[in-house]
């Protein structure tokens, strides 16, 4: 059967390629044979016989030639043959195919791995449906409207307002989160997080429901109804993934809502589905009144779809447009005063895409240094090959013949490089993630990114296949008698791709210098963060988090509730001292607030002049932190009675910013407008690091007991162990079980573990930008050393003669390593002078170090040299090595 | 023969091939030989032309090949006419009978 034997054939000539080509060889000669003897026969001498019957055939080569087109077997024969030649080739310079192998390999690898961790937070979809359509709106204040908040929450008439006028968009929704005690299902009690939202959040998502339903515009209103609808990862953890929870009452225990009548379970959404940020546990229906009320003030933010066909950009236009007949129509609230809107993608990245774009940029330069390591590398290999190309020529091997050779060793090398590439790359995500400081958003929509390997292996290959063609190509077409002739040519010649080969080489140690100047700069500023003083004694801290619900406590019950707790956590064995604090230090959460001097100016639509955060605190909270005394003195117990004239503390920023050159002792402050009630300031403490290293904002303390209603049912107990902080946890919530058994911990935590994370994003940026220039510096060495072993090579004639008239090998080396710190050199110089031109880019980064901080330049200028003199160790000692009588010959 | 005539006769000279090994397995030289016998010295077949047909038959599966021991106790590869071989060759006849009729036909014409 025609198609057995086709098998068969393809088979052999795959398997057993030299057998099918000698049968076919003995096949003509047996042919040949017999002719010659015919000949012999007929009365030819022998020669005569020969020639006649080679003659008669036409040729041997031209019918193996025919005969193997038409076993069409051929192309794939060829291509055997080119893969081996080509991993024998390979074989036979081990230095240069392990040099481009892992210059591939680091090139491919390194910026797969970072890319795929960038892409997979930054350009990802969101896992919402059609997700380029969905905006996040909130609003902001300029100063003209007497408050100055970039960023501030939303009120109820303004979303009305926007909803029922804009043509843009095809759904609103508002959405604000809240703590929430749960009990209901199996567990403790426990503190979740809760989305109170606008039914129309479901419909802007677009996310359908795992089971049941999720919440309906009928649930919504003036007075919502009381339904729930928990996360996938609630119903598991409470209720065992039961369908029949579905139809449950649950309570819910809230702190600013005094309702306590139980809400029924209506659905429970997908798993990883989760509005707004992560860890939301349940969503039910904020009361949104379409009679437009200010009473709530500004207290929830938006998301919004555009409509079918309409642009972000023709939705914002609209949105800035109608601000602007705001401004008009409501001149008391809207003036400074309105919406914005972004895309949703921006602000769930937030503030981490700075970082990833900076990284990316690194990725970018470590992949250039890759290629231009790689094209260094190939020309080289390409000039070595000169001549054999030449000889190849002469001898009528077909010039397509070459090319294809040239091409599958360049595949070859690709594929090698690539294969290692993978691994690193693989090896490299993993790595990243786990360092990954935690607050990287959307980590786990990372993964192994094959568009960036794609992407990287073209561009690389690319660049070997471009630089390794073009002179083999070049060759092709010079007249191949020529090359062999003249020796000198080659030297000529070669010093012209010398040059370029350095210009190559020049500038990849450029493109080096730049990452090593970032990952230094980002060192230094990293060692300042870790020395940073935050203003307080930061050992063996830990915090708990409490958040009561209104319905089970009024605020007399609250500061009783409280006061019970520092009194039964201190007689733990093992507390030093215990109190509470609203905001603990170091944790960024960004909080501003106003205040208002008395005697300072005030204007109707600023009654507060003054902005600072104030914190809630409870008795000798400075003491425990060790906050230092200024002035004045502390809060005393008298100050956190009822009745007692209301006392404030300020710390150093305040009183600089507020007070220079005076005394605030006995200064009069208050909260709100005319009808709140003054406050004297009766010290001044040093301030403490709430808002990030080295940011200095105003800080006010009160008393908790003090202060308004809304503020003390929520809090964090602060505890100064005498050992390891998190041992006490166990302890802190024994106590709050005799207290209340329907309590719950709303999370704890130690200052150790703060400070962690507050270093974990600057860690993780060093670090990576670390790891990049390692590898930057790693490839300019493997450049610079495959440059200096090529002009050693090219030029050993010269070395030779040199010898032979009497230098001496120091002599030598010195030259060739002035050669490569020379080519190192002129990198070195282009590459400061980059990044000084760009290192306005880097300070956003940077704390306390400035971005041309000369220590860390003149250090990386050490590193550098230092580098390429090891690199070009190994060509001048092959330098120094060279018989003057071997070079000579050789010529 | 020159080219030319060579071109012609390639599906002819297949036809040729097929009917040699009917009668008996022989090499490629030894299917020369016959054929040039055969048609008493009248047909010299272009050795250049013989092998590229010997090989595409083969790929057709038309004729298979074995390495055995010639008459001079060389190793030669012989080929012999296989079951569909005669099937095309019977074929192959009936076409050509048709052929050399149209063109009788034709030249017979005034």
């Amino acid at each position: 059967m025609p198609d057995m034997h086709r098998i068969r054939l393809w088979l052999s000539a795959i398997l057993r390629p030299g057998t099918v080509e000698a049968e076919l060889e003995a096949e003509l000669r047996h042919h040949l044979d017999l002719e010659i003897e015919k000949n012999v026969r007929a009365g030819m001498p022998l020669r005569e016989a020969r020639r006649k019957a080679v003659v008669d055939f036409g040729g041997l080569e031209r019918f193996a030639e025919q005969t193997r087109d038409v076993r069409g077997t051929r192309p794939l024969e060829d291509t055997m043959a080119d893969l081996r030649h080509a991993l024998r080739w390979l074989r036979k310079a081990p230095g240069f195919s392990i040099l481009t192998v892992l210059t591939l390999a680091l090139g491919m690898g390194a910026t797969t791995a970072i890319f795929s961790v960038v892409s997979g937070v930054l350009l990802e979809p969101l896992p919402y449906d059609e997700p380029e359509n969905l905006v996040y709106i909130n609003t902001y204040f300029l100063p003209e409207s007497g408050f100055d908040f970039p960023e501030y929450a939303v009120g109820s008439p303004e979303y009305f307002d926007y909803k029922n006028a804009a043509r843009t968009m095809e759904e609103v929704a508002a959405v604000s989160t809240e703590a929430v005690t749960v009990t209901a299902g199996q567990g403790d009690p426990e503190v979740v997080r809760a989305g109170w939202v606008s039914p129309s959040m479901f419909t802007v998502l677009r996310t359908p429901p795992l089971i049941g339903r999720t919440l309906i515009d009928a649930d919504g209103g003036a007075e919502p109804a009381l339904v729930v609808v928990l996360s996938y990862d609630l119903w598991q953890r409470r209720f065992g993934g039961d369908s029949t929870a579905v139809g449950q009452l649950m309570t819910l225990g809230v702190e600013v809502s005094e309702a306590a009548v139980p809400s029924e379970i209506v659905g429970v959404m997908p798993p990883g589905f989760s509005h707004p940020g992560e860890g939301i546990d349940l969503w039910a229906p904020l009361p949104l009144d379409p009679a437009r009320t200010w009473r709530e003030g500004h207290w929830f933010t938006m998301i919004g779809r555009l409509a079918p066909g309409v642009s972000f950009q023709q939705a914002d236009q609209e949105m800035k447009a109608m601000m602007q007949q705001w401004a008009v129509r409501y001149p008391d609230h809207h003036v400074g005063h309105g919406l914005f809107m972004k895309p949703l993608l921006d602000h769930e990245v937030g503030d981490a895409r700075s970082a990833l774009l900076l990284l990316l940029g690194a990725v970018g330069f470590v992949l250039l240094v890759a290629c231009a390591n790689v094209a260094s590398l190939v020309l080289a290999r390409g000039e070595g090959r000169r001549r054999e190309v030449a000889v190849r020529s002469a001898l009528g091997a077909g010039r397509r013949r070459i090319v294809r050779e040239l091409l599958t060793e360049s595949l070859v090398l690709a594929l090698l490089g690539g294969l290692a590439g993978l691994g690193l790359a693989s090896a490299g995500v993993h790595g990243l993630l786990a360092l990954e400081p935690g607050n990287l958003p959307r980590v786990g929509d990372v993964g192994l990114d094959w568009r960036v390997m794609g992407f990287t292996a073209g561009a690389v290959l690319f660049t070997a296949l471009l630089f390794g063609l073009l002179p083999s190509l070049q060759e092709a077409r010079t007249d191949a008698g020529e090359v062999l002739r003249d020796a000198s040519f080659r030297t000529t010649a070669g010093a012209g791709r010398m040059r370029f080969r350095k210009g190559i080489v020049i500038g990849e140690v450029a493109l080096s210098v730049l990452l090593v100047v970032g990952a230094g700069l980002m060192v230094r500023s990293f060692r300042n963060l870790l020395v940073e003083d935050p203003g307080f004694n930061t050992e063996n801290l830990l915090f708990a988090r409490f958040s009561l619900p209104a319905a089970q406590y009024s605020p007399e019950e609250s500061l009783v509730f409280f006061e019970e707790l520092v009194e039964g956590v201190r007689n733990i064995p093992g507390v030093a001292d215990a109190s509470t604090i609203s905001r603990p230090p170091l944790l960024w959460e960004d909080q501003a607030g106003r205040f208002h001097i008395e005697d300072e100016p005030v204007s109707a639509t600023a009654p507060m002049c003054c902005v600072a955060s104030t914190i809630a605190v409870g008795r000798s909270l400075h003491r425990l932190l060790d906050v230092p005394l200024l002035r004045g003195r502390l809060l005393q117990p008298e100050d956190f009675q009822q009745g007692t004239p209301l006392a404030a503390l300020v710390d150093q920023t305040t009183a600089a910013r507020y007070w220079p050159g005076e005394d605030p002792i006995g200064k009069r402050v208050r909260w709100g407008d005319e009808e709140e009630p003054w406050v004297e300031v009766v010290g001044v403490v040093g301030a403490v690091t709430y808002d990030g290293p080295g940011v200095e904002f105003p800080t006010l303390y009160q008393p908790m007991s003090r202060m308004a209603e809304h503020a003390v049912r929520s809090t964090y107990l602060v505890l100064r162990t005498e050992g390891d902080p998190a041992s006490l946890v166990e302890g802190v919530r024994s106590v709050v079980r005799g207290l209340d058994p329907g309590q719950a911990v709303a999370g704890a935590f130690t200052m150790d573990e703060v400070q962690d994370g507050v270093l974990a994003r600057p860690r993780f940026v060093m670090t990576l930008l670390t790891v990049f220039a390692g590898v930057a510096l790693l490839l300019g060495a493997i450049g610079i050393y495959g440059v200096i072993s090529y002009g050693v090579a090219l030029r050993s004639g010269e070395i030779g003669i040199r010898r032979a008239l009497g230098a001496g090998e120091a002599e030598v080396i010195r030259m060739v390593v002035r050669q490569g710190l020379g080519v190192a050199f002129i990198g070195l110089v282009l590459g400061l002078a980059g990044a000084m031109a760009v290192s306005r880019l880097l300070s956003g980064f940077l704390h306390e170090v400035s971005a041309i901080d000369p220590f860390t330049y003149l250090a990386v200028a050490g590193v550098v040299l230092s580098v390429a003199l090891l690199a070009v160790v190994f060509p001048a000692r092959r330098a120094s090595g060279i018989d003057p009588l071997e070079a000579l010959r050789a010529e | 023969m020159t080219d030319r005539q060579a071109d012609l006769l390639q599906g002819t000279l297949d036809l040729l091939i097929l009917k040699t090994l009917a009668l008996g397995q022989h090499h490629g030289w030894g299917v020369s030989q016959r054929i040039q016998q055969m048609s008493k010295d009248v047909l010299q077949v272009n050795q250049g032309s013989l092998y590229p047909a010997l090989h595409r038959l083969e790929n057709r599966g038309w004729i298979k090949a074995e390495w055995g021991t010639s008459e001079n106790n060389r190793k030669a590869k012989f080929y012999s006419l296989t079951k569909r071989g005669s099937a095309q060759l019977a074929a192959e006849r009936d076409q050509w009978r048709r052929f050399s009729e149209a063109v009788e036909w034709i030249l017979e014409t005034g």
